[in-house]
């Protein structure tokens, strides 16, 4: 997957941009690009700093996922509907055109930023791996990939940057990154101005959160481990939960692939059964985090169990 | 931290675009991991294994009859399912408030407030001609939908084994493997003291009602095994005081012996198929294996060894056949062809191994070992490999599998007495290893064998 997106990349770079071709610059531009893997414990900083141009704030919230998780056991997920039908059909869509049509928009705001500054030898600042780690959770409808924005911006990134001459520094104090950087660091931080200080959420929060849900629905999941290969079934359960921490509702994202088995189908009903145990619930929940865990997906794979 | 540094040349007109490429393929890197930031995700690798919160409602009726009928199908259904351990059946006394109809959503709170997981209500009616006509719903609770529903019209007499095909209805829903309630046990009976034992050959269903004998007791008799109709029994008997192999037919009560071989025959069972027994012929002081095609009566020789070579199974499919031999030295389990190529040994552990059985699932080996003067019943995958111990005992022997592939059966001898006494009882695990049950029989039994699902 990740070959074929590298290529799909670099066709398109090469042949559908065409100012790539363009005749360099004369100038050097040095640059270094640091880029931060975000550790499973990270603390992020919780205040917001950048504005998000309005086409961002009907983004969806990005809810953070496991860190740990495999990424095997995420199927590619549409981006979760305003109101999720009990029975929804994953349908990976590989990007929604609808991403892309913000560009107009962001151009404006672009364009007024400062020109980037001459950037004979330029490295990110130490703030910016910081900034890269800020990955609040919004939640909107759709949001528009950031990278795409990018993406088609890159070559304006670039030839503005190729034609920015040398300049003497200005006061330090001002320096301010050039648009390209600042994309990026929007891109990955993904606040915007509508967010409420509640919903940013740290890592270890996040693991919090994650550990009280599991803690809870594992005495409700009653798994059958004489069944005929049970430790191979995979069970997805998307689930809505009220702001007092109980399950409004509960579906198996996968269940048209179990219809035809009945084994599988018997397990995906367990989990299903596990989620709306209300035994188990409510889930002890920071109430001022609603908007983080109003949703939630549950990926039940009983290997654990069967030592592997 | 990568770092990726990015110097765009002045003289070469490639090398920038392919830097940009690079660059802009990292950032497709950085972009694969942001959609696994989109969602709260929780991973669940472990649960619980308790039995499921079931409440079984009384099936309603309007007459007298219908009702005590009613109560006495709910009872049978409870029973069966609470046996399995799979299922908790809450207690009656306990119920909130019974729907009254069969033809309404039920009031899912009141069921829920008991952390009832699924709910099952009936209905009787009799017909004009005394047929029965039984109906049920399964709901789930916190899914508040119906499972499944069915109806069943036949005669009255037939009620408990309704009963039966209902709780195998919902087993089979609420586990997804097909269920084993409809089925039937045979085995021997035993009676009389040590030296004068009598043994005959009994029949019942799989809770132990409509038990009675098919022979008198007058011949010893050992091993018996179901056809895959379950119309037929194959068996040893001491007839005449010869020991052989013979083919009893339950709806006619006529039973023949299987060919005039020149030993002594033994550990006979069906193919699966039907059209075939393998069993064991003991001749000259060696145990060879045979198969006997029951349309044409050719026997057919299968293993050529001078060890004992006995307790053949077949594989589900027929293509092979689980056997114990001591070619080895000691008793071990092999696998061969069903045409005795390709033999293999597939045991390897300590101790001895006997009586193999294939599992319907056709995945799993049932079979009995003996260690350090003691007794198991395990199972092994048919490669021989992840053997587990089931059951122990002084004496624990001859399992057999419910046709489900999920439970094991086998009997277990007890000392009793100080003068060399015992008692037999039959016992059913689950394939885990929980849920060990004594299975009740009017006197003491051993050998059992189970019946196939009726078709």
């Amino acid at each position: 997957m990740s070959l074929a997106l590298h290529m799909a990349v670099i066709l398109v770079s090469i042949f559908a941009l065409p100012h790539i071709q363009r005749s360099p610059a004369m100038e050097e531009i040095p640059m270094v690009v640091e880029l931060v893997s975000i550790a499973s414990e990270t603390n992020l900083p919780t205040k917001l700093e950048t504005k998000i141009e309005p086409q961002m704030n009907e983004a969806k919230p990005l809810q953070p996922t496991i860190t740990e998780s495999k990424p095997k056991s995420v199927p590619p997920q549409p981006r979760p509907q305003p109101k999720p039908k009990p029975e929804p059909k994953p349908k990976p869509e590989p990007k929604p055109k609808p991403e892309l049509k913000p560009k107009p928009e962001l151009k404006p705001k672009l364009k007024p930023k400062p020109k980037p500054k001459p950037l004979t030898k330029r490295k990110v600042k130490p703030a910016l791996p910081k900034r890269l780690a800020k990955v609040t959770p919004r939640r909107k409808p759709k949001p528009p990939d950031p990278f795409e924005l990018v993406l088609k911006n890159l070559a304006q990134e670039i030839k503005t940057t190729k034609l920015a001459k040398k300049t003497e520094k200005k006061d330090k104090k001002q320096v301010r990154k050039s648009d390209f950087e600042l994309k990026i660091s929007r891109a990955l931080t993904q606040q915007h101005i509508g967010e409420a200080d509640s919903e940013r959420i740290t890592m270890t929060e996040m693991h919090a959160m994650i550990n009280t849900i599991r803690t809870a629905i594992i005495p409700c999941w009653n798994i059958q481990p004489g069944a005929k290969g049970a430790q191979n079934i995979i069970v997805v359960v998307r689930a809505s939960l009220s702001p007092d921490g109980r399950v409004k509702r509960a579906w198996v994202a996968n269940k048209g692939s179990f219809l035809k088995d009945s084994f599988k189908l018997a397990a995906a009903e367990t989990a299903q059964r596990a989620v709306l145990n209300q035994a188990c619930q409510p889930f002890k929940l920071d109430p001022k985090k609603y908007d983080i865990w109003r949703d939630v997906t549950l990926s039940f794979n009983p290997s654990e169990m069967f030592g592997r | 931290m990568i770092g990726l540094g990015i110097v765009p040349q002045q003289t070469s007109f490639n090398l920038p675009r392919l830097f940009t490429v690079i660059l802009v393929a990292t950032l497709m890197d950085i972009a694969s991991f942001l959609p696994a930031w989109g969602e709260l995700r929780v991973d669940v690798t472990r649960g619980t294994v308790k039995p499921l919160p079931i409440a079984i409602t009384n099936f309603i009726g309007q007459t007298p009859q219908e009702v005590q009928l009613g109560q006495s199908i709910a009872g049978v259904i409870k029973t069966d399912l609470e046996r399995s351990g799979l299922f908790q059946p809450i207690d009656k006394k306990a119920f909130i408030n019974v729907e009254s109809s069969l033809d309404t959503v039920p009031r899912f709170q009141n069921w829920r407030i008991l952390n009832a997981q699924a709910m099952v209500q009936g209905r009787v009616t009799f017909s004009a001609d005394n047929r029965m006509r039984a109906q049920f719903r399964l709901w789930d609770v916190f899914a508040q939908q119906q499972m499944v529903g069915q109806v069943y019209t036949t005669d009255s007499s037939n009620w408990r084994r309704i009963a039966h095909i209902v709780a195998d209805t919902i087993y089979k829903r609420v586990t997804g493997e097909e269920g084993y309630f409809d089925t039937r046990i045979v085995y021997i009976a035993e009676t009389g003291s040590l030296i004068r034992r009598i043994k005959r050959l009994a029949i019942m269903d799989q809770d132990g009602e409509n038990h009675h004998f098919l022979t008198d007791g007058s011949s010893l008799v050992l091993t018996p095994r179901f056809s895959p109709t379950r119309q037929e029994i194959t068996y040893m008997s001491y007839h005449g005081d010869v020991p052989r192999v013979y083919i009893f037919n339950i709806d006619t009560g006529r039973q023949e012996v299987l060919g005039d071989f020149p030993g002594m025959t033994f550990a006979p069972r069906f193919s699966p198929d039907g059209n075939a027994v393998i069993m064991s012929m003991a001749q000259h002081g060696n145990t060879e294996i045979y198969t006997m095609d029951l349309r044409t009566r050719r026997e057919k020789r299968l293993t050529r060894h001078s060890a004992i070579d006995t307790s053949p199974h077949y594989s589900p499919n027929g293509k092979k056949v689980v056997f114990n031999s001591d070619r080895s030295g000691t008793q071990q389990l092999y696998v061969m062809n069903a045409d005795g190529n390709n033999v293999r040994r597939i045991s390897f552990g300590k101790g001895r191994y006997a009586t193999p059985v294939w599992s319907p699932r056709g995945d799993l080996i049932a079979f009995t070992k003996m260690i350090r003067g003691r007794f198991f019943i395990g199972v092994m995958g048919i490669d021989g490999k992840g053997e587990r111990l089931l059951a122990k005992g002084f004496l624990v022997e001859s399992p057999t599998w419910s046709p489900n592939g999920r439970v094991i059966m086998y009997f277990r001898e007890i000392p009793k007495g100080s003068k060399g006494g015992k008692e037999s009882k039959l016992y059913s695990i689950d394939l885990t290893g929980q849920n060990e049950r004594e299975i009740l029989t009017p006197m003491d039994a051993s050998d059992p064998a189970w019946s196939p699902l009726i078709p």
